[in-house]
């Protein structure tokens, strides 16, 4: 079996096994991937991994999206190539999540330390949108737009400022995407002073999923900014989008947590394992 | 209260004035200190003199013309610091304009030069007049009495204050550019405080306001064109 | 002309108010750029004032008991004082509010709501010329207060307070270096008010008058530290920055650098780069050709964007820019990574 690593120049050839969003994710920066061939090149099984924390100062982690193989052996062999790679790319911890008892089998015979709970990505559609405590067709402030209108200085200035001050939502890598990777009519943006100073980042998948990614805000009027783009997003998607359109909220952190209990009250994630191991 | 007449109210009015205002400027500044430069020093110096300068002119006027025990020694004293304060705002401010606007020939801590020789002539003369009454004196009434050297010693105090200004016409018309604000603005409030002090009658004196005022707009308003800083070009090497 | 002592008490504190204003007001016009809403809301100030304190003058001047039939104009003169000490008022609740959230629309947005207290005490004094409902020139031409003048003292002086309620909960949020000190306008202020209060001659004005004055040495201060070539902080900000850095106040996680290759080249390198420095950070000159921005962020995402959008827009103006960065490592002090990385000007005049 050959270990050979996808890329985004050759991830449409493992469509078949990635899907359609990975393989569009695989040319994002920390998006790393490995597939097992054989000699005839068909593929018999990929390993996927997100990066996290590699431009911060914390330790750097390693989020395994997908494993799949044929058979153990295969899956095996993919997880001794991705130890080999996650240490050089200095790696302190691996974690993955799966609801499959048979994956999460497999993760702790080769190491990890396995747990249930619930899942951090929290899986809505937009007709569940409705109950959001949201006026619609609210009368909205001149300064809460959609990206559309925004010039790439802005919107580079604005991601420059979130990273400094450490947030940069569930996209590790938003220094290294560009303003059109974003859904930009359904997103929204509070602008003051000529500058953005207040996003709520909406993504489309190639499949057609939405992933809010970062929503954050700040200034004098940050409270009212965030509710105000949750309103104008909230109402886009409930004209625009069908009501069975997926949207997946990636819970990284307990803030995201605590807001979607808030605002999302009875939606729950799905039961899942959990497994981390230390590099 | 009869023991204060109208002019006692308008001295202390703006004399606080001045010793809140001069108290802000040197809080404000106190930073600009650190940096270590001669001239902030010696601004540093002007405004504390204009606060003893206008605590002596609040006190003496509170205790001047009035029976009370010890009050002819107060104002002897108190008269004696104000000349003395006088004087050393003019030798301080005329070595601070040569140290601001950059004569080569001088050095921020060397107040021993040949110019400021009249100044402190002039200095110990007045701690003289103590026992001579040559520039003023205080009789058993606390009524104060001018001496014959009297206007000697605003004589002194103008020509170094011209010599001040003088310095910054002269490196002005040496270094053209960034001067926004005309010399004689700065001397305005001096000017004006004056002009008040005597078409006012009975009014407060209007000097130590004048002079805090034209003091740090002279500071304030040069701070654009003094920061010629002597850039050097770097190696190109990296960090 | 013989003026009674309360008239002289009175002259010569709107006098010397006028003469801090009118000087202020001169430097003001002549030195700082007209360009925020600080300088314009401070030059609404001194403008503000200068017309109390010639009102004030005028009343003061003028034996008004002498002239029974021309009241009507010691009135209107009094009506156009209030309305300027009431408009003083808000503008230093706006000239705070802008000077802690730095931000000119949210002041904006802030005005509209408070369009309505502000109108109302334009209006009141209006009112009172009509109505003498909170004060009124007696028969000797003694002002006399009724007991509603209370509450119109108290309704303006909230938007005062209201400022310095703002400023107290921007510090105690703030830890960084805030070099703006609203207790320099206060204070003055404050003390006026009670040498008013206690002596009944009108020294609130000579207050005010030096708290702008401060406010203005303030800004004035500020361009010690600002090389005027470029813009940007000139070396002597980097002691200021050391001193915030040794006792902790800014945790310095990184410093980019851009060399220019033509020293002349400096205006158009600040003004090709200004629009993509973020505000978190500080630029600085630190020599003839070079440059630096310092940040608490050692995050890498962000030094390649800054790097990037400043290589970019020196090669769009025609320039040859250099960028090298380093970042602090977790367990080096900050303090002696900026004694290793930035060289600190040579102390002394």
């Amino acid at each position: 079996m050959n270990m050979i690593e996808i890329t985004k120049e050759n991830a449409a050839d493992f469509q078949e096994l990635l899907g359609e969003d990975l393989v569009s994710d695989m040319s994002r920066n920390f998006f790393k991937g490995l597939a097992a061939t054989d000699d005839g090149d068909k593929c018999h099984g990929v390993l996927v991994y997100e990066l996290l924390e590699v431009d911060s100062e914390e330790d750097t982690k390693s989020r395994i999206r997908l494993l799949k193989g044929d058979s153990e052996e295969i899956k095996a062999g993919l997880q001794d190539e991705y130890r080999k790679a996650v240490s050089e790319s200095d790696v302190e911890t691996s974690f993955f999540e799966t609801s499959e008892k048979d994956m999460a089998s497999f993760f702790e015979k080769i190491g990890f330390s396995n747990a249930t709970g619930e899942s951090k990505e929290l899986s809505i559609t937009v007709a569940d949108l409705a109950k959001l405590p949201v006026k619609r067709n609210a009368k909205l402030p001149d300064y809460i737009q959609g990206l559309t209108d925004v010039s790439v200085i802005q919107y580079r200035n604005f991601v420059k400022k979130t990273l400094i001050r450490g947030n940069k939502g569930a996209v590790e890598d938003l220094a290294y995407l560009p303003l059109n990777w974003f859904e930009r009519e359904a997103s929204s943006c509070s602008i003051s002073d000529d500058k953005i100073d207040g996003v709520m980042l909406i993504r489309k998948t190639p499949s057609g999923e939405l992933h809010p990614l970062l929503y954050t805000a700040f200034g004098p009027d940050f409270a009212k900014s965030l509710g105000f783009m949750l309103t104008r997003t909230v109402n886009y998607a409930l004209d625009n989008y069908p009501p069975e359109t997926r949207i997946v909220i990636y819970r990284h952190n307990k803030k995201v947590l605590e807001l979607t209990h808030k605002l999302l009250t009875g939606h729950k994630g799905e039961d899942v394992i959990t497994g981390t191991r230390n590099e | 209260m009869t023991f204060f007449i109208p002019r006692d109210y308008a001295t202390l009015f703006l004399d606080g004035a001045t010793i809140v205002s001069m108290i802000s400027i040197m809080l404000m500044s106190s930073e600009a200190r650190k940096r270590g430069r001669g001239d902030d020093r010696c601004f540093f110096g002007l405004l504390v003199l204009t606060c003893i300068l206008a605590a002596r002119d609040a006190l003496g006027y509170l205790f001047e013309e009035k029976s009370v025990p010890g009050s002819r020694v107060l104002c002897t004293c108190g008269m004696t610091v104000y000349f003395l304060c006088f004087i050393l705002i003019g030798i301080v401010w005329a070595h601070y304009c040569r140290i601001r606007f950059k004569d080569r020939g001088i050095s921020a801590g060397n107040f021993l030069r040949p110019e400021y020789l009249p100044g402190a002539v002039m200095l110990a003369l007045i701690v003289i007049n103590i026992f001579t009454g040559w520039i003023f004196s205080y009789d058993e009434n606390v009524f104060y009495h001018r001496g014959v050297l009297y206007l000697l010693v605003y004589l002194v105090m103008a020509v170094y204050v011209v010599a001040g200004f003088a310095h910054l016409v002269r490196y002005r018309s040496k270094h053209s550019g960034r001067a926004v604000i005309p010399v004689w603005l700065y001397a305005l409030p001096i000017v004006c405080g004056s002009v008040f002090t005597f078409a006012i009658p009975g009014s407060a004196s209007f000097g130590p306001v004048g002079v805090g005022l034209s003091i740090a707009f002279t500071h304030i308003g040069t701070i654009n064109e003094m920061l010629e800083l002597s850039y050097k070009k770097s190696r190109k090497t990296s960090l | 002309m013989e003026f009674s002592a309360e008239m002289i008490i009175n002259i010569d504190l709107n006098a010397a108010a006028l003469l801090f204003m009118v000087g202020v007001l001169v430097m003001a016009l002549r030195t700082v750029s007209m360009q925020d809403m600080r300088s314009k809301l401070l030059i609404n100030l001194i403008v503000m004032a200068i017309l109390e304190a010639v009102c004030g003058l005028i009343l003061s001047l003028v034996d008004w008991t002498a002239h029974p039939d021309i009241t009507i104009i010691s009135s209107l003169i009094d009506m156009v004082l209030e309305i300027a000490l009431n408009l003083q008022l808000c503008c230093v609740f706006f000239y705070v509010m802008y000077e802690v959230y730095k931000s000119e629309d949210y002041v904006r947005r802030k005005f509209s709501k408070f369009l309505i207290p502000i109108v109302i005490l334009v209006c009141l004094p209006v009112v009172n010329l009509f109505t003498s409902f909170f004060w009124y020139v007696d028969a000797d031409g003694a002002v006399q207060y009724t007991f509603v003048y209370l509450a119109y003292n108290i309704f303006r002086y909230l938007f005062l307070v209201a400022a310095v309620i703002l400023y107290i909960r921007f510090k105690s949020r703030e830890k960084n270096a805030q070099r703006f000190n609203m207790w320099l306008l206060v204070i003055p202020m404050f003390l006026g008010t009670l040498a008013e209060a206690f002596t009944g001659y009108g020294a609130f004005i000579l207050g005010a008058a030096i708290g702008y004055t401060n406010l203005y040495m303030l800004i004035a201060n500020e361009m010690g530290y600002r090389d005027h070539e470029s813009g940007f902080y000139n070396p002597y900000y980097l002691s200021h920055l050391y001193k915030l850095v040794d006792n902790g106040k800014y945790q310095l996680s990184s410093i980019i650098t851009y060399q220019i290759a033509e020293e002349g080249e400096v205006g158009k390198f600040a003004d090709a780069i200004r629009s993509v420095l973020p505000d978190e950070c500080d630029t600085i000159r630190t020599d003839a050709d070079r440059f630096i921005t310092v940040s608490e962020s050692a995050d890498r995402g962000y030094i390649f964007m800054l790097s990037e959008d400043v290589a970019a827009m020196s090669e769009e103006a025609g320039l040859e820019v250099s960028v090298e960065s380093v970042t602090r490592n977790k367990k080096e002090i900050p303090a002696d990574f900026f004694i290793d990385h930035i060289r600190l000007r040579k102390q002394g005049g």
